[in-house]
């Protein structure tokens, strides 16, 4: 070994300690989360290890994606090379020309994904600094670790280029050529000219290794693995806390080390691509709330408490209100965008949510209004207070049988706290017992035996409530062999679709659009479609992003004749009319309207009609319309509305 | 220190609430029930005095089983325990029997200060915590809205129609709790876990000395009515200006209002 290759091997190993010594670090910190990583359904996660990492299936839903896959694909590639340069550089002798033919096919394809790399890097590098999307935008380190990682590849691809043309390797390499043609012409390169491109290329590769578990690019280890251990879960669900433990302590996340390890190693996995941020209405509409800063503020909070809780797990400091202020807690929607458009499948919301249910259930404290509302719910079991007697009276002579009255129904209309007491909401569970009873549909409804299904006070954070409003819930439901269930309401849907299965209530549940456009495919609902005008449909977070029905509204109301005009967000990238989470019974202090956004969105349409399918969007969109001072012309809609005037 | 609150369970004026057949009593089916609202403030206050000083907080109530329920969310808000005068089902029983009943307990725990709603939500008496100050030869001071402790005396501030009367009282004393004092704390869970293991004594008439004869409803109630509520809503459109004409002549013709 020349004296070179000592100094290259003795800088070898100081990389790789610093690199392993850092990304032990980073696991032991991670470690410091509840419970285990799920190592079962090996399938499962091998599956999306291959399509989501190494396919970069997430990554490439957005056009821009393609520059990360191809740096990503190339880094597999131009990995052979770089092992082959190391080695080399210790070794001058060594070649992988052992590999026979495959050897200048590895060239090739090094130098195709040479090529590819420097253009996507320079298309990241335009869109950082000259388009500027608000998604990429953080404090200026964030901005120079951007500089330093691109400006390290492209030197590393500067180096190649360089090895390559100075000494060539076998197979069909037309840009090398082309540069030497250009550099060198006939002549011979300085003698020197070797070794200083190898030495760059060597001494930015180990440089990269000890800078990537101090960057951002710490997600070239951390993303791979998150999308291995991701936890399988149903869409939808919160799980309910366990709260019959008469040695829990804590409920919710007090402190990071309340997180599970999974949660941790979320935060290790950011990329700071920003997709989260660009979906949440929150941050859309100038609150604090950013869902990549909260990961981010999480993680630096974890790294820089991490070695401390460590060596003494009680030093944790208390994430709420330093790191997690109220304003970033209570402006979440819930609305599920941050979770849905993560490449690496970071759940965001679910953060918020762990420090929801700490405030609201070992302090005591949280909004004003959600208290009110919570114990409005707690009371009558209802969000408004309104008599829990009177839960069945806007049924009053519509001949709906109660269960109570016949059980042998074929579905249970549960009718949700707006159905059955906001005065506009009950034209909507009106209007749909008249296209059901139209098609002959047999139903009944709980009336005053039903209460409130714990959607609001589960997302607000009282675990405890809402576990005892479900419970109650389906023993009624239960009691009365109920089977399938139809509902007015998505956030009804969610929480007895997918909650309502932790209480010992499995039902097969329809939301009130699904039932509609099954009826009208039998023929048991024929709409003239003849009055129908222009309208577009905004989707319901709890219906299309959580729960994928967003076609049987659209079908609805496209045989009702209606044409139906989208809006840019819509679908599961819909965008949120501000009110769930319990945001319904918040007031909206900080920042612009989200439902006046929204509303802005759906009236640039030209429709003539905002179609809906859920109670809050409903008011929020009507009020947003009002808000606009459209009111006159456009009308708020629900799609069971619409149908049961065209009967 | 310690403090006496007395807790009245009382239905959730959110209910509907409809006269029984016999009009001298309402159905209770299907009521829901609640601590009433004057006594959660008093309960507040009483543990803000403890959090402010230290104090021992006892829960009194009188009733049935279903009061301890009523009791269990006080120690939930921080009461230490609780004391049920447990009276017999079907006994009627009214602010005059309530009040020795009361008393007694509460003679019994000798406290430092007795605080309570200044009045329950479903019969409206204002009556319970005054009596009991008289038999116990105790000064008392009604609708607070202030209440501050220093050196053995409590100084309050008692609403009056258009102003406030500043009363010191010397200890022990009984004072009854107006609602603008303090807002009502949200209880926590492992408080509400907690409140489930605090203990909670029952004790019966004759523990305390009394008979149901001596307790029993002196007064008998001959007549429960609901407010008339029979509103004819006439919404009058058109024009506005021909709009107001009709209302002004409904009002002074059909109504003779004006």
């Amino acid at each position: 070994m020349t004296l070179g290759g000592f100094i290259l091997f003795a800088l070898f190993v100081l990389a790789h300690l610093v690199f392993v010594l850092r990304v032990m670090n980073v696991v032991q910190w991670v470690h410091l989360g509840q419970g285990e990583l799920q190592w079962g359904d090996a399938r499962r996660r091998a599956r999306d290890l291959l399509v989501k990492g190494f396919g970069q299936s997430l990554v490439l839903r957005k056009p821009s994606g393609i520059f990360h896959a191809l740096i990503f694909w190339g880094f597999f590639v131009l990995t052979v090379g770089t092992i082959e340069g190391l080695i080399k550089g210790m070794l001058p002798a060594f070649s992988l020309s052992f590999l026979g033919p495959l050897y200048p096919a590895l060239n090739t394809l090094q130098e195709i994904f040479a090529v590819l790399v420097m253009v996507s890097l320079a298309a990241a590098l335009y869109r950082r600094f000259v388009i500027r999307p608000k998604r990429l935008e953080g404090p200026l380190s964030h901005q120079l670790d951007a500089v330093v990682i691109i400006g390290l590849i492209a030197l590393l691809i500067t180096a190649y280029f360089g090895m390559e043309v100075v000494e060539p390797r076998p197979g069909f390499t037309p840009v090398a050529d082309a540069l030497r043609a250009l550099t060198l012409g006939d002549g011979e390169a300085p003698g020197m000219a070797y070794a200083a491109f190898s030495w760059t290329h060597n001494l930015v590769v180990l440089a990269f290794l000890m800078y990537i578990p101090f960057s951002k690019h710490l997600h070239v280890i951390t993303a791979l693995p998150n999308l291995f251990f991701r936890e399988e879960r149903v869409r939808g669900r919160i799980n309910r806390l366990n709260l019959e433990d008469e040695n829990s302590e804590s409920f919710g996340v007090v402190r990071i080390t309340d997180y599970t390890k999974k949660e941790l190693l979320d935060l290790a996995a950011c990329t700071e691509c920003g997709r989260c941020q660009e979906a949440c209405p929150a941050y859309n509409t100038g609150k604090p709330l950013s869902p990549k800063k909260v990961v981010l503020d999480l993680k630096e909070h974890l790294f820089e408490h991490g070695p401390r809780i460590a060596r003494d797990p009680a030093s944790a400091p208390p994430l709420f209100p330093d790191v997690i202020s109220a304003d970033v807690l209570w402006s979440c929607t819930t609305c599920f965008a941050c979770e849905e458009v993560c490449p690496v499948e970071i759940q965001p919301m679910s953060k918020l949510l762990g420090i929801r249910q700490a405030q609201v259930l070992m302090e005591g404290e949280f909004p004003e209004e959600a208290q009110n509302t919570l114990r409005n719910v707690e009371g009558q079991s209802n969000p408004w207070n309104l008599p829990q007697q009177e839960r069945g009276h806007w049924a009053e002579g519509l001949g709906i049988p109660t269960l109570a009255e016949n059980a042998e129904v074929e579905y249970l209309f549960f009718t949700g706290c707006a159905g059955a007491y906001d005065q506009r909401y009950v034209k909507v569970a009106q209007a749909l017992t008249k296209l059901l009873q139209h098609a002959g549909v047999s139903f009944g409804i709980l009336g005053n035996e039903e209460c409130c299904t714990g959607d609001a006070a589960k997302r607000i954070g009282n675990d405890y409530l809402a576990q005892e409003l479900a419970q109650t819930n389906v023993d009624t439901m239960n009691g009365y062999g109920v089977r399938k269930v139809i509902t007015a309401c998505p956030h009804c849907f969610n929480a007895i679709k997918n909650e309502f299965p932790q209480y010992g209530g499995e039902f097969e549940v329809m939301h009130h659009t699904e039932l509609i456009a099954d009826l009208i495919r039998l023929g048991k609902l024929k709409p003239d479609t003849a009055k129908a005008g222009t309208t577009t449909y905004h989707d319901s977070c709890y219906l299309a992003r959580y729960n994928g029905v967003d076609a049987a509204p659209r079908e609805a109301l496209a045989a009702a004749g209606a044409s139906v005009t989208e809006m840019p967000r819509h679908g599961k990238d819909g965008f949120c009319c501000g009110a769930g989470g319990g945001r319904m019974w918040m007031e909206e202090r900080i920042g612009t309207n989200v439902n006046q956004n929204r509303a802005q969105e759906a009236l640039a349409t030209g429709a003539d009609t905002i179609a809906t399918a859920c109670p809050f969007c409903l008011t929020m969109m009507t009020d947003g319309v009002s808000k606009e001072g459209r009111a006159d012309t456009v009308q708020v809609r629900d799609v069971a509305e619409i149908l049961a005037d065209l009967l | 220190m310690k403090i006496a609150v007395l807790v009245k369970r009382v239905p959730d004026t959110a209910s509907v609430f409809k006269v029984a057949p016999d009009e001298k009593s309402v159905v209770t089916d299907g009521l829901k029930y609640i601590i009433s609202p004057y006594d959660e403030h008093a309960a507040e206050e009483a543990i803000k005095i403890q959090e402010a000083g230290g104090a021992e907080i006892v829960v009194i109530s009188l009733g049935g089983d279903d009061c301890q329920e009523t009791m269990r969310t006080v120690m939930a808000m921080g009461a230490d325990r609780g004391v049920l005068v447990s009276v017999p089902a079907g006994l009627s029983i009214g602010a005059h029997g309530v009040a020795q009943a009361l008393a007694a307990a509460v003679k019994r725990e000798a406290p430092d200060l007795v605080l309570a709603g200044k009045q329950a939500v479903d019969d409206d008496a204002s009556q319970v915590p005054e009596r009991v100050a008289e038999l116990l030869d105790l000064p008392h001071a009604s609708v607070v809205s202030k209440l501050e402790l220093a050196d053995g005396k409590a100084l309050v501030d008692r609403e009056i129609e258009g102003g406030k009367y500043r009363i010191e009282l010397p200890l022990p004393a009984v004072v009854t709790i107006e609602k603008g004092i303090n807002t009502p704390r949200y209880p926590k869970l492992p408080n509400i876990m907690k409140a489930k293991k605090k203990p909670l004594d029952t004790v019966t008439l004759e523990d305390l000395g009394l008979s149901a004869d001596a307790v029993k409803n002196q007064a008998e109630v001959t007549k429960v009515a609901s407010p008339r509520t029979d509103r004819r809503n006439q919404i009058v459109g058109g024009d506005t200006a021909d709009a107001v004409k009709e209302v002004v002549r409904l009002l002074r013709d059909e109504e003779k209002a004006l």
